[in-house]
C-alpha cells in the first residue's frame, strides 16, 4: 500500500513535511512567464508538478519579484487550458477533411 | 507534457470506443504546438516515454521514426525535448543542435527502494546489481558504481543456425557475474514491456540461490497484465518491482502488494524551475551526491534502530 501511486492531496502533504534544504536557489531572471500544458493522459502528473511549481515560487523570496522581469511569476496555477477535441464526425472522409480546431488559451 | 503510453485514454469514431494509441498522443501534442503559434517564448516539451524510441535504428529497409518525430518537432519551433531514460540516448544526433535530455531516474529508484525495505544491507557482500542483457550495461554499471557493488549480467544465447520469426531463437540466458547466492539482487532495466524476459530473469537467479530479488524499471508497461507477476511473488522469484509515475499505471497495479511507485512529478518540477530561469540543469541529471546522502542516512537510521533494539 506505501508505494502506491501519491494522489494530489497526499503528495501534497508529503510537500508539508519534506526536508529543508531541498529547495532550489535560483535567483536569475525567468526567461518568460511559465505555462504547462498537460495533455490529455498526463494530466494527474501535470497537477502535481504544477503543485510544486506554485508553492516553490510562492515560498521563493527575491527583492525583484516586484520587477517587470518577474510578472507572471507567481500565479494559483500554470496549467494553461487547452482543449483537443475528438473526432467528431463518423464518416471517415468526413472527419479527415473536418477541421479539428486545437485551442490553448492562458488565463 | 505528453505520456504517449496511456492507453486508457479513448474517442469514438464510427460509433466505437478506441484507445488512444501513442501516434493519437503525438498527433495531440503537434496540434497543440501549432495551436500556440509561435507566441510562446520558448517551447519545452516533456515526453516521459520518448514516442518511439524503440524505432531509433536501421538495420534493413525501415522507417527511422524516432528521427523523424524528433526533427519534426524541432522543425515545429520546440526549443527543448526532455525525456526520461531514452531507449537509445544517441537519436538526439537526429538534432544535434537543439536540447535533448534524457533523464535517469536512478535516484527516486533508490530512495523507493530504502523506504520499502528496512533491512538491506548495501555492501558487495550482500547486494548486486544485474543487467538482464547487454543493452542495459550502462544504466547498471552507474547503479552498481554509486551504490559500491558488484554487477552481474545476462546475455541471450542464440542459435544462430536457425530463424525463426524472423530472429535467431534464444536457447538460453546465460548469466556472466561472481555467485549470487544469498545477495539481495536489483535487475535494472528500462522498461517493462510484457515482462516475461525479466521474469525469466529473476527466475534464472533465483535457481542460483538469489535471496531476494527486486526489479527496477522506468516503464513499467505490463502488456500481458499482471498475472504473471503475481504468480512470480506468490512462489518467492521476485520480492518488489519498482517503476514510475511517468507512465499511465492501472489501479490494479497500484494495488499490488509487490509493486511500489516511485513518484517523477518533484524531479519534473525542479527541471521545469531550473530551465524556465534559464539556469543549468546538470547538477539534476548528476544524483550521485543525493544518492550518497540517501544511502549513508539509512544506515545511521539502521543503526540506530538496532542500538534501541540491542537496548531494550
Amino acid at each position: 500500500m506505501a508505494g502506491k501511486d501519491l494522489s494530489l492531496k497526499e503528495e501534497t502533504e508529503q510537500m508539508e513535511t519534506s526536508r529543508k534544504g531541498e529547495k532550489r536557489v535560483l535567483d536569475s531572471i525567468p526567461v518568460g512567464s511559465l505555462g504547462l500544458i498537460p495533455l490529455a493522459g498526463c494530466r494527474q502528473l501535470g497537477e502535481k508538478v504544477d503543485r510544486y511549481l506554485t508553492k516553490w515560487r510562492m515560498e521563493r523570496e527575491s527583492e525583484h519579484k516586484d520587477s517587470l522581469a518577474f510578472a507572471g511569476y507567481e500565479r494559483p496555477t500554470y496549467i494553461v487550458d487547452c482543449e483537443v477535441p475528438a473526432w467528431t464526425s463518423t464518416s471517415w472522409w468526413m472527419s479527415a477533411t473536418t477541421a479539428r480546431p486545437t485551442s490553448c488559451s492562458a488565463k | 507534457m505528453v505520456d504517449v503510453c496511456n492507453y486508457s485514454q479513448t474517442y469514438k469514431l464510427f460509433g466505437e470506443v478506441n484507445h488512444m494509441s501513442p501516434d493519437d498522443h503525438y498527433q495531440n501534442l503537434k496540434r497543440v504546438i501549432a495551436a500556440v503559434g509561435g507566441k510562446a517564448r520558448r517551447i519545452t516539451v516533456i515526453m516521459p516515454f520518448l514516442y518511439e524510441s524503440r524505432q531509433h535504428k536501421r538495420s534493413t529497409r525501415e522507417s527511422l521514426d524516432c528521427a523523424v518525430a524528433l526533427q519534426e518537432l524541432v522543425r515545429m519551433g520546440v526549443d527543448n525535448i526532455i525525456t526520461f531514460d531514452a531507449h537509445d540516448p544517441r537519436v538526439q544526433n537526429a538534432i544535434p543542435l537543439s536540447g535533448f535530455e534524457t533523464v535517469q531516474p536512478v535516484y527516486q529508484f533508490i530512495k523507493g527502494l530504502l523506504k520499502s525495505e528496512k533491512d538491506l544491507t548495501i555492501d558487495s557482500d550482500h547486494m548486486m546489481i544485474i543487467s538482464p542483457d547487454e543493452g542495459g550495461m550502462k544504466r547498471a554499471v552507474y547503479l552498481a558504481n554509486v551504490l559500491g557493488l558488484d554487477i552481474g549480467m545476462f546475455y541471450k544465447r542464440r542459435d544462430y543456425t536457425r530463424v525463426v520469426d524472423g530472429r535467431n531463437p534464444i536457447v538460453a540466458h546465460e548469466f556472466l557475474g561472481s555467485d549470487v547466492e544469498g545477495k539481495d539482487l536489483i535487475i535494472y532495466d528500462d522498461m517493462i514491456s510484457s515482462g516475461e524476459s525479466c521474469l525469466e530473469v529473476a527466475r534464472a537467479l533465483k535457481e542460483r540461490k538469489a535471496r531476494r530479488v527486486y526489479i527496477f524499471a522506468t516503464f513499467g508497461l505490463f502488456t500481458n497484465g499482471l498475472s504473471e507477476f503475481d504468480k512470480a511473488y506468490k512462489d518467492g522469484v521476485i520480492t518488489k518491482v519498482f517503476t514510475t509515475n511517468l507512465i499511465y499505471q492501472t489501479p490494479g497495479l497500484l494495488e499490488r502488494p509487490w509493486y511500489w511507485s516511485c513518484g517523477m512529478s518533484k524531479y519534473i518540477a525542479y527541471i521545469i524551475d531550473t530551465l524556465n530561469h534559464d539556469s543549468s540543469i546538470s547538477d539534476l541529471l548528476d544524483p550521485v551526491d543525493r544518492i550518497q546522502n540517501a544511502v549513508a542516512r539509512y544506515r545511521e537510521e539502521q543503526a540506530g534502530a538496532n542500538q534501541e533494539t540491542s537496548a531494550e
